[in-house]
C-alpha cells in the first residue's frame, strides 16, 4: 500500500505530466519557460526542418512556433492535453502556413527574403543523410510524413501524436505502419 | 524503444529513419538568440500583466538600438513639445488630437505583431481600372515593423530602415502601396487631418482619416485612411488625384494583415 502511494508522485513526474506542470509554471515564470524551450527546441526544429527541408526556413518557423507558444501560453490548459501535442499543433500549423504562403505569388521576395539563404549546416556533416531522408519523405502522404517525423525526429509518443493530429491512436499506428512499409520498399530498391 | 513500434521486419527501416532524422543539428547561435528573445518577451508580458502585446521598444537589442537612439529621441522631444504645448495654447483638445491619442498607442502595440500583409490595389485612371495583388512576408526575428513617435521603422536583418511611401507622385509603385499604411502614424502626429464618418469594410467598422498630402497648382493629392478602430490597422487606403474639380486618378488599396498574436 505504501509503495502504491509512493508511486503516485513518481507517475506525476513522467515526461508528459512534468512538461504540463512546467507549462503551467511557465505562464508566470520565465525560468520554467526556458526549461521547456530547452526540452523542445531541437525536437521542434528537427520536425520542422524535415518538413520544409531548408535551414533558414526551419529556423524562422521554429522561432515563430515558440513565439506563438509564448503568446498563447495563458490559454494553455494542462488537463485538456499534454504540452507536446499543444506545441506540435502550433508547429504543424506553422508548416502548413509556410507551404500555403509559398504557393501564392510573392512579388516582393527580393525585399523580404533572406540575406542568408545559404545552408550553413548543409555544408558540414550529414548533407547526404538529410538529402536521403528528404527523398524518402517525398514517398509519403502528408499524414504519414507527419507521423513518421513526429515519431522519429521529434520523439513524440503515440498518444501525443494522436492528440497533435486529432486522430485515434490506432489510426496513427496504422499510418506509421503503412509509411514504414513504403519506406522499406524504397530502401530495399535502392 | 522505437523498434517496438511495428512489425519485426521493419526494425531496420526504423533504425535508419531514427539515425537520419537525428543527424540534423540546429545552429547553437540561433537557439541562443531565440532563447534570449523569448525570455525578454516573457518579461515584457509579465511586466505588462497581460498575455497580449506589449510595447516593442524593449525587443530591440542594444546593438540595433544604437542606430535608432538619436532620431527617435529627437522625435520624442518634438512630439512631447507638441503634446505639451499645443493643448496649453489652444486650451482644449481638438477632435483630431483625441483621435491621434486614441489610435497611436494601438498602432504602437499592434503593428509589431504583423507577420505578413497583403494588399489589393485598384488604380482607376479615366475609364481604365488596373487591379494588382501583392503580399509581403516578414522573416521572424530578422524582420519587424515598429511604430514609434509617429514614424514607422522597418527592422531588416540588423539594419533599421524608414520606409517612405511616395503617394504624392502620379505613379505609386508596389513598394509605395506596400508601406502606404505606414503614413498613418505620421498623419496622426500632425493632427492635420479631417475625420470622416465610419463605414463598414469587410464586415468591420472603419473610421476615415483624410489628409491632403500634396498641392501643386491645381493638382491635389488626397489620401483617406479607413482605420479599424480596435486595432488601428488601415483596412483601406484611398488616394484621389484631382485637378480643380476633375478627378485624374482614384486608387483604392485594401489591406489584410496576419499577426503573430
Amino acid at each position: 500500500m505504501e509503495e502504491a502511494l509512493a508511486a503516485t508522485p513518481f507517475s506525476l513526474e513522467s515526461g508528459e505530466d512534468c512538461d504540463a506542470l512546467l507549462a503551467e509554471s511557465a505562464k508566470s515564470d520565465a525560468g520554467a519557460f526556458g526549461e521547456l524551450y530547452e526540452r523542445y527546441y531541437i525536437r521542434v526544429y528537427r520536425y520542422v526542418y524535415h518538413r520544409v527541408g531548408h535551414t533558414s526556413d526551419a529556423e524562422d518557423i521554429t522561432a515563430l512556433v515558440f513565439m506563438k507558444a509564448l503568446e498563447a501560453l495563458p490559454s494553455y490548459r494542462t488537463r485538456r492535453n499534454g504540452f507536446a501535442p499543444w506545441l506540435f499543433r502550433i508547429a504543424r500549423n506553422a508548416v502548413v502556413d509556410h507551404y500555403r504562403r509559398r504557393r501564392k505569388q510573392n512579388p516582393l521576395d527580393s525585399i523580404e527574403h533572406h540575406a542568408g539563404d545559404a545552408d550553413p549546416v548543409g555544408h558540414v556533416l550529414g548533407t547526404e543523410q538529410r538529402a536521403e531522408l528528404r527523398n524518402l519523405m517525398t514517398e509519403l502522404s502528408n499524414d504519414q510524413r507527419d507521423v513518421v517525423l513526429m515519431r522519429y525526429a521529434a520523439d513524440l509518443s503515440f498518444p501525443e501524436i494522436a492528440a497533435t493530429l486529432g486522430k485515434k491512436e490506432p489510426a496513427v499506428r496504422m499510418l506509421l505502419h503503412r509509411g514504414l512499409r513504403k519506406l522499406k520498399a524504397v530502401m530495399d530498391d535502392a | 524503444m522505437h523498434e517496438m513500434d511495428t512489425d519485426h521486419d521493419l526494425n531496420q527501416t526504423v533504425r535508419r529513419l531514427v539515425a537520419l532524422s537525428r543527424e540534423t543539428s540546429a545552429d547553437p547561435a540561433h537557439k541562443a538568440e531565440l532563447r534570449r528573445l523569448l525570455l525578454a518577451r516573457h518579461h515584457e508580458l509579465a511586466a505588462n500583466g497581460r498575455c497580449g502585446r506589449s510595447a516593442p521598444w524593449t525587443r530591440l537589442s542594444r546593438v540595433k538600438r544604437v542606430g535608432l537612439t538619436l532620431p527617435p529621441l529627437c522625435a520624442a522631444l518634438a512630439a512631447s513639445i507638441v503634446l505639451l504645448v499645443v493643448p496649453v495654447l489652444s486650451g482644449h483638445q481638438t477632435l483630431q488630437a483625441a483621435e491621434a491619442q486614441r489610435l497611436s498607442p494601438k498602432l504602437m502595440y499592434n503593428v509589431p505583431t504583423i507577420t505578413s500583409w497583403q494588399w489589393t490595389v485598384r488604380e482607376t485612371v479615366g475609364q481604365t481600372t488596373r487591379v494588382q495583388r501583392w503580399q509581403a512576408r516578414l522573416a521572424p526575428l530578422r524582420q519587424s515593423v515598429y511604430v514609434k513617435y509617429g514614424q514607422v521603422y522597418f527592422y531588416n536583418n540588423g539594419m533599421w530602415l524608414q520606409p517612405a511611401a511616395n503617394l504624392a507622385g502620379p505613379v505609386a509603385t508596389a513598394y509605395d502601396w506596400q508601406w502606404a499604411f505606414g503614413l498613418l502614424p505620421a498623419t496622426l502626429a500632425t493632427h492635420d487631418f479631417a475625420l470622416l464618418p465610419s463605414v463598414r469594410i469587410g464586415g468591420r467598422m472603419a473610421e476615415g482619416i483624410r489628409k491632403t498630402i500634396s498641392i501643386s497648382g491645381e493638382r491635389a493629392v488626397t489620401v483617406t485612411f479607413w482605420v479599424h478602430r480596435p486595432t488601428g490597422f488601415v483596412l483601406r487606403l484611398e488616394r484621389d488625384i484631382t485637378a480643380g474639380n476633375r478627378e485624374l486618378e482614384h486608387d483604392v488599396v485594401d489591406y489584410r494583415y496576419q499577426t503573430a498574436a
